[in-house]
């Protein structure tokens, strides 16, 4: 029982993350229709810009946050004005080449800058834990967890309260109709790419303590974060958020109770299932 | 005539991970060939270093090779740096009949193919948890183990050899569980470990995953008798200045600066003075390695059948220890080296077992974590 | 107030509109028919700035459009309510009003009321998704949408396609409701008869060139049309 209950607490926590960086990617795609390849390495500069913050001035991971969201924002907002808004309207795989190009640069820039060296963010509470009934819970994820949870409550009220927030959903349902109402699509583009930005480096931050940081990080959250997006339904942020989770539980759990090596099959072989009795993810519409 | 053939400098190739994902250890291991061609010029010998990228890959290391032995006309080869290079870089070896001696992969099969010209300095992977259960057994009773290993070919073999032993000296496996690299939660996997209460817990990864596994064990509120860790990321100083979850761990590893074998101290402070940089295992055995062939090449003029002989029959004593390539349990040409245990105390590494080469005592068992 | 002057439009290398000129003037309806595919919905279009003329010029009292974009077309009252009614199906009946009014949140209160007065069908179905509306409920919808916007001038695209025949009848009278608050009106429609019936004037579109223009009323009497467009 205790056993359960850790693995499923654990995977919680861990799956916040996910969480994060997929409500970004299927943010992005909802209004761009762009799948962005490059959001791992969004997690990976979020991750850098905290170790940096920490290792220079001494700011806690926790409280970078209010440093990396607005630098990645700002970035993200660059990237679309600079890049994809020109690729609207191209070939969609000229479009997947332009962000996985821009994956390949970031990380390579990455290694140039920063060396490709681990680097740690080696915090007081980086490996302490609260005991809660047997159950041992991480500190640093379970801060981090509540951030998350407060980041995604202020992005829900932002996309489904404030006019700009629907003028957002509205690009992403009809992107035309969107104009007709007045709302420069443009703008919603950039101002989306940067929100999924922001999001994806809030990620790197809130893993930066519990995790390691190198240039190829941003790979494997790529991956992860586009099986979560098609799990909860290409373009629906809360389907991300629940994909999110329901991928931080199946992989504690099949590690727990299968075998840690088979984890990323289960991981998959849940995805497919998914896949072929809702072909538009657990919240998107099928096609 | 003669004088002039001594006059010219001896020509050795060199392969090793100049570029790609092993940068930094190639880096590491070139910066020991370096003091191996001063040493050298010390004893009188000229060696012209001729050094081939093969960025980690085989069949790079295969091309290079070949570029050595048609194109330049070299003596003898050290190196390349990984498993698989190394593996490669052997066969092609033996068919060009040129002498071949790789410095530090650690993959069992290299030396067990009865190559003839392949000689290999460092210790291999299956010894990695011998060491370290010999020192367990010493220090303590422990009746169980449970293994944790990363699922490459590094942490796989390793893992297998460590089972193997295990059986031998009577330890019970509890459970053997692989990871790939680079996952962020290792708990799953932990409370496994802590469920079953093993006396050891032996992990076998690379710096970054060591880091992880060690804070999580923290976390769970692990306490076996001993962490111990099979090499690499384990015996990083980057993972012993993570004070509050590297004390105390228990790694195995193939040299240190501390150990008494003649001139490693000096050496390491030289190393250290000369790059900014704690020496590592793998610039030792570079360095002892290209020296062993710096010395026979000039005394064998270049003579590939008679190098040969001379690493065969030959015996060494420097900064690894005894050196000699011998014939034994499946091996051709492999140097039975001494694997060392090192435990970690605040931050620093000290060698513990074999007691011959110990520099401090163990602190046995783990007392938990602070 | 809105001349259209040989505007030109292609798609690739077929000639969508060829050189139309058309005008609205204040408080006018002005309908234009013509069979299907004739460009009537492109003309539309490239007058809302969704898509770009090739050649020719389009005006609002006085004003060019040729460096405007579609958003800010809107801010200048040209509410361009398109084909198939484009509702938002996944936001409620409020959301698609409350996006109506983007550009003009300070009315927006005064302009809702206004609406569920003018259709109170949409004020009882105000929480429900515009997915799950029926074809004329979308339609009153993409209409008070249309006016939650303060529109000067609105562009009509097929309001009465797909709907039943007494539902048709009441977009009508609509349309005509609005017009007389004071609102212009370039209306697009199949239902040639109807639209001649409330049009002061009229243009007959036919691949992409005006070929026959007057009265509503007389317009109807054309023979020409008559034969092509009331089964006569
Ligand atoms: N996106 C498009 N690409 C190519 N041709 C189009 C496109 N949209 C419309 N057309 C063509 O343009 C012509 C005019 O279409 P449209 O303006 O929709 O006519 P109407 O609204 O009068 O029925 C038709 O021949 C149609 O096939
Ligand atoms: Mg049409």
């Amino acid at each position: 029982m205790i056993r359960l209950l850790q693995a499923v607490l654990g995977g919680l926590l861990t799956g916040g993350v996910y969480a994060l960086i997929g409500a970004g990617l299927s943010l992005i795609f909802g209004v761009l229709r762009v799948i962005n390849f490059a959001q791992g390495e969004l997690v990976m500069l979020g991750m850098y810009l905290t170790w940096l913050l920490f290792t220079f001035l001494h700011l806690d991971p926790f409280v970078s946050l209010i440093v990396v969201m607005p630098v990645l924002w700002m970035l993200g907002w660059a990237l679309e004005a600079l890049l994809l808004d020109r690729m609207h309207g191209a070939l969609p795989q000229n479009q997947i080449l332009l962000t996985m190009g821009l994956g390949l640069v970031l990380s390579n820039g990455a290694m140039m800058a920063f060396t490709s060296d681990y680097r740690l963010v080696s915090t007081t509470y980086s490996s302490s834990s609260f005991m809660l009934a047997g159950v041992a819970l991480s500190q640093p994820l379970a801060v981090s967890f509540v951030l998350t949870a407060a980041i995604a409550t202020a992005l829900w009220v932002f996309l489904a309260r404030t006019d700009t927030g629907m003028a957002i959903r509205a690009t992403a349902q009809d992107r035309d109709a969107a104009q007709l109402m007045g709302i420069d699509v443009r703008r919603m583009s950039r101002l989306a790419f940067g929100i999924g930005a922001a999001l994806a480096g809030a990620a790197g931050a809130l893993i930066a303590p519990t995790y390691y940081i190198f240039p190829q990080v941003g790979g494997s959250f790529t991956l992860k974060a586009f099986v979560v997006v098609v799990l909860g339904g290409l373009g629906s942020v809360v389907g991300a958020m629940l994909g999110g989770l329901i991928i931080g539980i199946t992989e504690s759990l099949s590690a727990t109770y299968i075998s840690t090596e088979l984890k990323d099959v289960c991981v998959y072989s849940l995805f497919l299932i998914v896949l072929i009795a809702r072909p538009g993810g657990l919240l998107g519409k099928a096609e | 005539m003669l004088a002039l053939l001594l006059a010219a400098a001896i020509k050795i190739g060199v392969i090793n991970s100049v570029t790609g994902p092993e940068a930094p250890i190639g880096e590491n291991m070139s910066h020991g060939y370096a003091l191996a061609v001063e040493d050298l010029k010390a004893k009188g010998i000229e060696v012209e270093l001729i050094t081939e990228d093969d960025a980690g890959k085989p069949q790079t290391a295969m091309g290079g090779l070949e570029k050595l032995v048609t194109r330049d006309g070299v003596a003898g080869i050290v190196g390349p740096y990984t498993s698989a290079s190394s593996n490669a870089a052997a066969r092609l070896a033996e068919r060009s009949k040129i002498p071949l001696l790789i410095p530090a992969a650690s993959k069992d099969e290299i030396t067990k193919q009865k190559y003839k010209w392949v000689f290999r300095t460092s210790a291999v992977v299956s010894w990695y948890a011998q060491v370290l259960f010999d020192a367990a057994a010493k220090f303590g009773k422990p009746k169980s183990v449970f293994i944790v290993h990363e699922n490459t070919d590094f942490g796989t073999s390793a893992a297998r050899g460590a089972t193997e032993i295990a059986k031998q000296m009577k330890l019970e496996v509890l459970g053997t569980e692989a990871y790939s690299a680079g996952s962020p939660d290792f708990r799953p996997t932990l409370s496994k470990v802590k469920a079953a209460n093993p006396d050891l817990v032996l992990f076998v990864s690379y710096v970054a995953d060591a880091i992880l596994l060690m804070r999580q064990s923290r976390e769970l509120g692990l306490k076996p008798m001993a962490f111990l860790g099979g090499g690499a990321g384990f015996t990083t100083s980057q993972f012993a200045s993570e004070k509050t979850i590297s004390e105390g761990v228990l790694s195995s590893t193939q040299w240190t600066e501390d150990v008494s074998w003649p001139g490693a101290g000096a050496w390491g402070a030289r190393y250290k003075k000369k790059f900014g940089k704690t020496a590592t295992y793998h610039a030792a055995c570079a360095y002892e390695s290209l020296l062993i062939m710096g010395e026979v090449a000039a005394k064998a003029a270049g003579d590939h059948e008679k190098i040969r002989a001379a690493l065969h029959d030959g015996q060494w004593n420097g900064i690894l220890g005894e050196v000699k390539f011998a014939d034994f349990d499946g091996f051709t040409n492999q140097n039975k080296h001494q694997m060392l245990v090192v435990q970690i105390k605040n931050g620093d590494f000290v060698t513990v077992f074999p007691e011959e080469f110990a520099k401090g005592k163990a602190v046995w068992p783990f007392p938990g974590f602070k | 107030m809105l001349r259209v002057e040989s505007l030109s439009f292609a798609y690739g290398d077929a000639q969508v509109l060829d050189s139309v000129s058309l005008e609205v003037g204040k408080g006018e309806i002005v309908a234009l028919v013509g069979a299907n595919g004739a460009g009537k919905t492109t003309l539309l279009r490239t007058v809302s700035r969704l898509v770009k003329p090739v050649s020719g010029k389009v005006t609002l009292d006085g004003e060019d459009f040729s460096r405007l974009r579609a958003h800010e077309v809107v801010r200048r009252g040209l509410i361009h309510v398109p084909e198939g009614r484009r509702i938002f199906p996944e936001m409620t009946v409020r959301e698609n009003l409350r996006l109506g009014s983007f550009t003009t949140r300070t009315d927006r209160e005064r302009n809702l009321e206004k609406a569920f007065a003018l259709f109170p069908v949409l004020l009882a179905r105000e929480g429900q998704l515009g997915g799950t509306l029926s074809g004329g409920e979308q339609q009153m919808l993409a209409l008070a949408r249309g006016l939650m916007a303060n529109p000067r001038l609105l562009l009509l695209d097929e309001p009465s396609l797909g709907l039943a025949p007494i539902i048709v009848k009441q977009i009508f009278e609509t349309i005509v409701a609005i017009n007389q608050q004071g609102i212009s009106i370039l209306l697009v429609e199949q239902n040639v008869y109807q639209s001649l019936h409330i049009a002061q004037r009229a243009y007959v579109l036919e691949r992409g060139r005006v070929v026959l223009q007057g009265e509503g009323k007389a317009l109807l009497e054309n023979p020409d049309v008559k034969k092509a467009f009331l089964g006569a």
